[in-house]
């Protein structure tokens, strides 16, 4: 019976594996590869691969420079605070990299709108009378760089850090700290603390590391070199194979990373029955909750500037700056000539209101659909002793996005499989193939930080495995897995780089509909369909949201 | 008891949502057993949505559309086209240009038109075996910031992105990829190999911003953050409506210069085309003198290239007539591509 189990088990894996990487095997062997395009494409690869190292270096650190304070400072302030505060610090995961540096550019670049400002009131601008040198002064360019392509990553993932760094402290039992404050007094608690959350906190910025190196669209906006545009090169010469190989060196780097993180992360479980069922004693009174909410304020609001605030001022001001047309072009659809934001936003909705629907569904679907397998294939994983194995999944997140794409064209375009083919069942898999190890990753965290204590005392209750899971494991691990289910559904329904190429005709996606609408905007218009993106993509959180926001405390948080 | 429910109501969503769609804009009328045509579509939404919708409402076919991204580059629906050569999905492509057409086209990917289509394009661009047609230019132009150069001081041709005055203030699309790459593939069949890696290394010189885009272009321009660059009279369009400080130049209009590119729209039947009566009425409905008007006045401010549209000038007021258009063979540039590609990545793309 053991031995079928297990059977199933590997099966599972065989079966995430091939979902992942069955694209990118495709697109390898299945475009004739070439004999030493490999190595070929590795030296040529060589230049833009340190630079997408370095923006994913630039990424972690940044993401662990705010999550870890955003953290530990935001979960001591009073509940429905640390309920605002972290309804905020997620929103930034809903926010398109691509559209936050896009607002860079507008607001900070060298002929930004702040950019310009700040340099004129420091003094910096020219002292002339003559608009033509005025209008000619620019601020030296940081903009253009990898560490701001670093930061705009870091800003926009910096919530898994928080969210790692979070979990962590939640299930800590806070007498620890107690006692070390007993024994050395804050020195001490400072030194606990940091033994920790410093897991925690490398453990997911490695996984922030993993996710930025085979980004493509923020460094291209930016203007730099990655491994991600050496890609696109090979594909548009119809060399598909060492297009593919140049992802290669991404793979073993991402699973060294992802392995790394996933083993920090779970290596980092301090957890007990007292800290979850909060038994635990006061760390410090009630009144503190109340004073500590000016600092996690403050460091929450400086944590949301590079992927909220600035993206927000951005957006606020294309829409009160803007010009309207001087003359209407002809046209039902002319969305991007309309007159001003809210007429934009209108005939946005009009021209894209199915792709809209199609992806809350689809895109729910697919995080339900990946959430639940995640569980299955983590729980089984971890029974039968093979969880490590699950970390090589990580590496499907290298594969850039277009290999996928071309990968499942080749994969599936046969007579035998046109039904697939022609159904929106392509975008699903599309979506898995890229985000799957996300999910995994995720659910086996948050599995693993259930105490196996519980589960035992479960058993010997006389529950089966499945009521075990049900009644014990899946409510304990029902945080980390809804933030699996948040961040399968908001990276499938922001994605375009492999949707435009397999999403069936007729059946468009709003990610993919709304950059080619950006593509021609004027101010208003760019900025509605922005804000229909990011509506769209925060509209099925909302429930959640107000859930969490009403929801009565089932564990007393006396320690705030 | 839960657990099969749960798992009943996946599988029922998974049924009902995973089957063919019928596609977002199919009436009632045009759902069902409907006709239909597929069309992968590298035209911006805007631009196309008008003239589909039109279609389906004269013929009652319903168009099964997909669109492209110019953040894809040029690994959209052209790479889609090649790959699916094998067993075709789609009936007809418009957008793309000579070039990428011409690409698939040596590729196998595309079938010739009917000839009585080919020969109505008279003087207009087409393949010579009609496996591509040409309609609705638009022309790369350079967008200049009137905030920064007075009139005497603006560029007039492709060839002032490397003159030293301009150092740091110019911007074109990356030239690996789209609309660039065909530009770029273009102006070496024009000043040779030698002519233009001379040009790119000038551009490199005068560092010549690579942007993401065309669009891209025209925002860097009209923010003031670069002077001027190269970019398509659709996207210009956008900035001058919008109210930007920019002018347009046509650029290489003195006698004897190489002329203004014109980046016209481009349609073809694709080989082994699924629905290929659905696809054939439909190049037919893109290839008329009404199309080019409709486009000539909506978001892609075309002008009409068909012989009926060039008789009646159907254009936009704000193009001029008498353009000096550069004369391009496509087969050339496609043959001159993959030595432009190494002098981009040797000369302009080296740290």
């Amino acid at each position: 019976m053991k031995k079928a189990d297990g059977m199933i088990v590997v099966a599972l894996i065989v079966l995430a594996a091939g979902i992942v990487f069955s694209p990118l095997l495709a697109t390898l062997f299945g475009t004739g590869l070439r004999p030493g395009a490999l190595v070929e494409g590795w030296r040529a690869g060589a230049g833009p691969l340190a630079g997408s190292v370095e923006i994913a270096l630039g990424s972690a650190a940044v993401a662990m420079s705010l999550g870890v304070p955003f953290a530990i400072l935001v979960e001591r302030t009073r509940p429905g605070f640390r309920r605002l505060l972290w309804a905020f610090g997620l929103a930034v995961l809903m926010v398109p990299p691509y559209i936050v540096a896009e607002s860079w550019i507008v607001l900070l670049g060298p002929a930004g709108k702040i950019s310009r400002m700040a340099a004129r009131l420091l003094g910096f601008a020219p002292h002339s009378a003559d608009p033509m040198v005025l209008a000619r002064f620019t601020v030296p360019g940081f903009v253009y760089t990898r560490v701001t392509a670093g930061v705009v990553m870091g800003g926009c993932l910096f919530p898994i850090v928080a969210l790692a760094v979070a979990s962590a402290f939640r299930r800590t039992d806070l007498r620890v700290f107690e006692s070390a404050r007993l024994a050395q007094g804050s020195g001490g608690v400072r030194r606990v603390a940091a033994q920790i959350l410093l897991l925690p906190a490398l453990g997911s910025a490695l996984l922030v590391f993993a996710l930025t190196l085979p980004e493509f669209a923020v460094p291209q906006l930016l203007r730099l070199r990655t491994l991600g545009e050496a890609v696109y090169e090979g594909i548009q010469e119809g060399d598909l194979g060492r297009a593919a190989s140049l992802g290669l060196p991404l793979l073993p780097l991402v699973v060294a990373a992802g392995a790394l993180g996933a083993y920090l992360l779970v290596r980092a479980r301090v957890a007990s029955l007292a800290g979850l069922e909060g038994e635990t004693p006061k760390f410090t009174d009630g009144e503190a909750g109340s004073r500590s909410c000016f600092p996690a304020g403050i460091v929450a609001a400086l944590a949301l500037v590079p992927a909220f605030l600035i993206p927000l001022t951005s957006l606020i001001w294309l829409v009160t700056t803007a010009e309207l047309p001087k003359a209407a072009v002809a046209g039902t659809h002319k969305v991007l000539r309309a007159s001003g934001f809210v007429d934009s936003l209108r005939g946005a909705w009009v021209l894209a209101h199915d792709d809209a629907v199609r992806t809350v569904w689809l895109a729910g679907l697919t995080a339900t659909l990946a959430t639940v397998f995640a569980i299955v294939l983590a729980r089984g994983a971890a029974r039968r002793g093979l969880g490590s194995l699950l970390g090589v999944l990580g590496a499907g997140l290298a594969v850039p996005a277009p290999i996928v794409g071309l990968g499942l064209i080749v994969l599936w375009n046969h007579d035998w499989s046109a039904a697939v083919y022609q159904g929106t069942a392509m975008v699903m898999l599309g979506w898995l193939a890229r985000f799957l190890p996300v999910a995994v990753l995720l659910a086996q965290g948050a599995l693993a930080r259930v105490p196996r204590e519980l589960e035992s005392a479960a058993a010997l209750a006389g529950r089966g495995p499945l009521g075990r899971l049900a009644a014990v494991v899946l409510p304990g691990a029902a945080p980390g897995l809804m933030a699996a289910w948040l961040a399968m559904y908001v990276l499938a329904a922001t994605e375009f780089g492999a949707t435009l190429l397999v999403a069936p005709p007729g059946s468009p996606l709003l990610a993919p509909s709304v950059v080619n609408l950006m593509r021609r905007g004027q101010d208003p218009e760019i900025a509605a369909c922005q804000f229909l993106l990011l509506a769209v993509v925060a509209l099925p959180l909302v429930p959640i949201a107000l859930a969490g926001v009403f929801r009565a405390g089932t564990r007393p948080r006396n320690y705030t | 008891m839960r657990l099969k429910t749960g798992v009943g109501l996946v599988l029922t969503l998974l049924l009902a949502g995973c089957g063919r769609s019928e596609g977002p804009g199919a009436s009632g009328a045009l759902s069902g057993g409907a006709q239909k045509v597929v069309l992968y579509c590298a035209t911006d939404r805007e631009i196309a949505q008008d003239l589909i919708d039109q279609f389906e409402k004269e013929t009652g076919i319903r168009v099964e559309a997909k669109f492209d991204t110019e953040a894809a580059k040029a690994v959209g629906l052209v790479q889609a086209v090649r790959q699916e050569k094998a067993h075709p999905q789609c009936d007809v492509f418009w957008g793309g240009g000579a070039f990428f057409c011409t690409i698939m086209a040596n590729d196998g990917c595309l079938a010739p038109a009917p000839a009585d289509l080919t020969q109505a394009e008279g003087s207009g661009p087409h393949d010579a075996q009609g496996r591509w047609l040409g309609f609705a230019a638009a022309y790369r132009v350079l967008i200049v910031n009137t905030n920064v150069l007075a009139p005497g001081e603006r560029p007039h041709s492709y060839r002032d992105l490397t003159d030293p005055r301009f150092k740091g203030h110019i911007g074109i699309a990356n030239p690996l990829f789209g609309g660039m790459a065909a530009h770029l593939a273009a102006l070496f069949t024009k000043l040779g190999e030698n002519g233009g890696r001379q040009w790119l290394a000038g551009l490199k010189e005068n560092d010549c911003a690579i942007c993401a885009g065309m669009a891209d272009v025209k925002n860097r321009v009209a923010s003031g953050e670069l002077w001027f660059g190269i970019t398509s009279t659709i996207d210009a369009h956008v900035a001058v409506d919008g109210g930007k400080p920019v002018t347009i130049i046509f650029p290489d209009q003195e006698a004897g210069g190489m002329g203004c590119l014109n980046g016209y729209n481009t349609v073809a039947l694709v080989a082994g085309a699924p629905h290929p009566k659905e696809a054939e009425k439909l190049i037919r409905f893109l290839l008329t003198t009404q199309t080019e008007r409709i486009l000539s006045t909506g978001p892609g401010q075309n002008v009409g290239l068909l012989p009926q549209s060039v008789a009646e000038d159907v254009r936009p007021p704000w193009i001029p007539q008498g353009l000096h258009l550069m004369e391009v063979d496509w087969n050339e540039a496609v043959t001159a591509h993959p030595a432009a590609t190494k002098a981009v990545k040797e000369l302009l793309l080296q740290p």
